[in-house]
């Protein structure tokens, strides 16, 4: 049963296919001799009262910027108002979803059925809305990453304020929990390759139903080619005064042939997060960090070696201010000032950039930052934030995989980046990849062929996990996963004192670069802080005859368990 | 339910906005207007009467209302339709080559004899503030949170036969900057010209469709022309219009 409000909102941002859409929906409901693409349905948007106000004999540039906004909110309750089982009333909208206030809501709640968000891919989206607003390539990359790239409301022309918002804010605003009606998400390359069967269940849900026929009459009546041709003959009023063809091309991945790679880079740069949510990178895209880590990463060649650097390793430079790893195969990783990472895949070893960005890009980035990092995954087992720990091959990511399976919330494997606030130590998890060995797949479930492969001798592959929101987190405990030497059952110790601060050392240290990085008195200290605000147990599992179970039953029992250090929880 | 509620009865004419407040309009057209609240500064009771009482006076009139400015040159005037923001550059250009404006649009009308007569209308010429500046004038703000100023231009005090419309609109790419209408397309453009809905005359019937098809056909009579603004600042669109008038209504007279 559908809302009795007949409002749908079909919002998009510019150039993503809304008209296609719309050209649909009209071919649904029009003989085909009648169709033509200068009358298609849901054109107007609710910024526009200006025509409204002609039933009022209103000079809209009588009234104030308030009023304006009451009055849209006025006619999109009248225009949406209905009794259930009423068809729908679509409406095109490019802005950005945002709540209002009462009586000034810009998309009324009471008044909406759904909405239907198209999105297409930002390169795609740069390369069409260029022509379209006669700017060049650059500016509209430049006006998809700006908030306020639209044409300022204007009393003059009747407009309310109309905000799009950037590329990746239109998107995420509709995406978000805050949206109070249903959302359908449409992307445009799957209208391009099945416009039928990606539509179909949508419109149906909307309550504007169509049967496969009718609908993929409506989709050859709605082609590209044929808009093209009712445009060419027939003209289309709702194109830019600017712009010589509305329908242009409508492929997807014309980008490749029409960007420049600096460009398609900047457009990647702004809205990685969006565009990985949306699909439009791959889940596992080396180079891209979530943009709330503030890292910018780049390919490009990194110098022989560092001034006056101190070499912890002989394969790691570091300065207070610059940090220079060499990797096998001549791969390199140069990380400045906290926020430039340049990354030299070297030959061969392109499969390392993802764990040489991800991991110690991030690292080095927040100890220049002057944060701490735990060689740790973040796991949130029975509502508690914790840490597991261990040296290299102790199973961090096994048994923060295994601890996934069991229902509990992997947010980051392998790096726990460490605030000191309110009391407290805090973390706040960012989306990486999990490298898992083919055992450790397949002990957790996972289809170990079906991952992407990590070359390099290492025979692990990278796994994407659910994304964590990037909200921090109170850190709860810190789990040191410690190989025993003894054939013991698995044992837990909550080690007191000197012992707190030596197992610490193990795992914050980082090859030695965070005591040169931080310099050794605050390295020591924040790790003493560390030890001091959060509680830490040692899992010890015996050297064989262990099982995994057992270790997640022990950190499962000791979560819940009440905290024998002495330390508020 | 909020917005604007607009009661058109035998006798009086109420249009009600909560928050801006209410207009009475009078068949004889007097306007009174109650602005909602505190209106120190009048604005409310100038939007009442200017942006809604007024028009709706002139409809209650008889007055068929066209969805243009008006201007005139001597005994001629000249409708000219359009985005407000196209419309108001025209005005401005306009009145510097001695134009005097009838109306802010919408213009009143009426058919007198075979002429469609513009008659002035006092309320005041609003521009965007932004094409205020660039013409150097001083634009009073109207409304806070507008962007709708009014300023001074020469006024013209007495009704005039309309002579010619022109449309202005923006240019497309491989279009003419001028377009001389004529045949069905001028036509069309006639039947578009005049409003409906609440600034409809009113009368004591609804208009026979013959009528306004007659309408129309007397509006396409009027030589019509299209200019074409290549970009929102283009600083020629008068002169074009101003070279067509010469060319078509100096020449015929």
């Amino acid at each position: 049963m559908t809302s009795a409000a007949r409002t749908v909102w079909l919002a998009s941002y510019p150039k993503s296919g809304n008209t296609w859409v719309r050209a649909v929906v009209t071919a649904l409901g029009t003989h085909p001799h009648l169709f033509g693409v200068d009358h298609l349905v849901s054109g107007a948007q609710p910024q526009h009262v200006g025509a409204a106000l002609g039933a009022y004999g209103l000079d809209p540039r009588w009234l104030s910027g308030d009023e304006l906004d009451v009055l849209r909110d006025a006619l999109c309750r009248r225009m949406g108002a209905g009794g259930p089982g009423d068809p729908p009333v679509l409406r095109k909208t490019h802005e950005r979803y945002r709540p209002g206030m009462p009586g000034r809501e810009p998309f009324p709640a009471d008044a909406t059925r759904a909405a239907i968000l198209v999105v297409r891919d930002p390169r795609d989206v740069a390369c069409s809305f260029a022509p379209f607003f006669d700017v060049t390539i650059d500016e509209a990359i430049a006006a998809m990453a700006r908030d306020g790239g639209e044409p300022e409301a204007n009393a003059a022309q009747a407009q309310t304020a109309s905000p799009w918002g950037t590329w990746s804010t239109h998107a995420m605003s509709w995406l978000s929990d805050d949206v109070p009606f249903p959302v359908h998400l449409v992307r445009y390359e799957d209208l391009q390759s099945d416009a039928a069967g990606t539509l179909q269940p949508v419109l149906e849900a909307v309550g504007l139903p169509c049967t496969p026929d009718t609908l993929a009459a409506a989709v050859e009546q709605a082609r590209f080619d044929r808009l093209q041709e009712s445009e060419a003959t027939r003209g289309f009023k709702e194109t830019s005064p600017r712009t010589r063809q509305f329908f242009r091309s409508g492929r997807s991945g014309g980008w490749h042939n029409e960007l420049a790679a600096g460009q398609a880079a900047a457009i990647v740069d702004a809205h990685a997060d969006a565009m990985r949510v949306l699909g439009y990178l791959p889940a596992d895209d080396p180079l891209h960090l979530p943009a709330a880590l503030g890292i910018r990463v780049r390919s490009g060649s990194v110098p022989a070696g560092l001034a006056d650097a101190v070499r912890p390793r002989p394969w790691i430079q570091v300065t207070p201010t610059a940090a220079l790893l060499r990797f096998r195969g001549g791969a390199g990783l140069l990380v400045e000032d906290g926020t430039d990472v340049t990354v030299d895949a070297g030959t061969g070893q392109a499969d390392q950039v993802g764990w040489m960005v991800q991991g110690w890009a991030v690292t080095l980035a927040m100890l220049q930052r002057g944060l701490l990092s735990l060689h740790a995954s973040t796991v949130v087992v029975g509502g508690h934030v914790l840490a597991i720990a261990g040296d290299r091959g102790a199973g961090k990511s096994t048994t923060s995989m295994a601890l996934r399976t069991r229902g509990h919330r992997l947010l980051c494997d392998d790096v726990t980046v460490v605030e000191f606030r309110d009391g407290g130590a805090w973390t706040t998890p960012f989306w990486r990849n999990v490298h898992l060995l083919e055992d450790a797949a397949a002990a957790v479930g996972v289809d170990f062929a079906l991952l992407p492969a990590l070359g390099s001798g290492r025979v692990k592959s990278a796994f994407r996990a659910e994304d964590p929101a990037d909200v921090p987190q109170r850190l709860e405990r810190i789990v040191v996963l410690a190989p025993g030497d003894s054939d013991e059952a698995v044992r837990v110790e909550h080690p007191a004192g000197a012992a707190r601060l030596a197992t610490l050392v193990a795992h914050t240290s980082r090859d030695g670069v965070a005591p040169v990085v931080l310099g050794q008195e605050r390295y020591f200290a924040q790790v003493a802080h560390l030890a001091d605000v959060v509680p830490i147990t040692v899992v010890h599992r015996p050297r064989s005859g262990w099982s995994l179970d057992a270790v997640l039953d022990a950190i499962e029992a000791d979560a819940d368990g009440p905290g024998s250090d002495g330390l508020a929880r | 339910m909020p917005g604007p509620q607009l009661d058109r009865d035998e006798t009086t004419w109420t249009g009600s906005f909560a928050g801006l407040g209410t207009v009475a309009v009078a068949l004889d057209g007097e306007v009174t207007a109650h602005p909602d609240g505190q209106d120190e500064d009048g604005s409310r009771a100038q939007a009442l009467r200017h942006g809604w009482g007024g028009l709706l006076s002139w409809a209650g009139r008889g007055f068929a209302l066209a969805n243009a400015a008006s201007l005139a040159i001597g005994e001629r005037g000249l409708l000219v339709t359009g985005e407000p923001d196209d419309v108001a550059a025209t005005l401005l250009g306009l009145a510097r080559h001695g134009f005097v404006v009838l109306s802010d649009r919408p213009s009143p009308t009426r058919w007198v004899g075979g002429s469609l007569v513009a008659y002035p209308r006092d309320a005041p010429i609003l521009v965007p503030r932004r094409r205020a500046e660039q013409a150097g004038l001083t634009g009073t703000p109207v409304r806070e949170g507008s962007t709708s100023v009014a300023v001074d231009l020469p006024r013209g005090v007495e009704p005039v036969p309309c002579a010619s419309i022109a449309h202005v609109v923006r240019q497309r790419p491989d279009e003419e900057a001028l377009d001389r209408l004529a045949g069905t397309r001028r036509f069309e453009r006639a039947a578009t010209l005049m409003l409906r809905g609440a600034l409809a005359p009113a009368g004591p019937t609804e208009p026979d469709p013959r009528e306004v098809f007659d309408e129309h056909l007397r509006l396409a009579a009027l030589p019509s022309v299209v200019i074409r603004m290549e970009g929102r600042d283009d600083p020629l669109v008068a002169d074009r219009l101003l070279d067509w008038w010469r060319s078509t209504v100096d020449a015929a007279t």
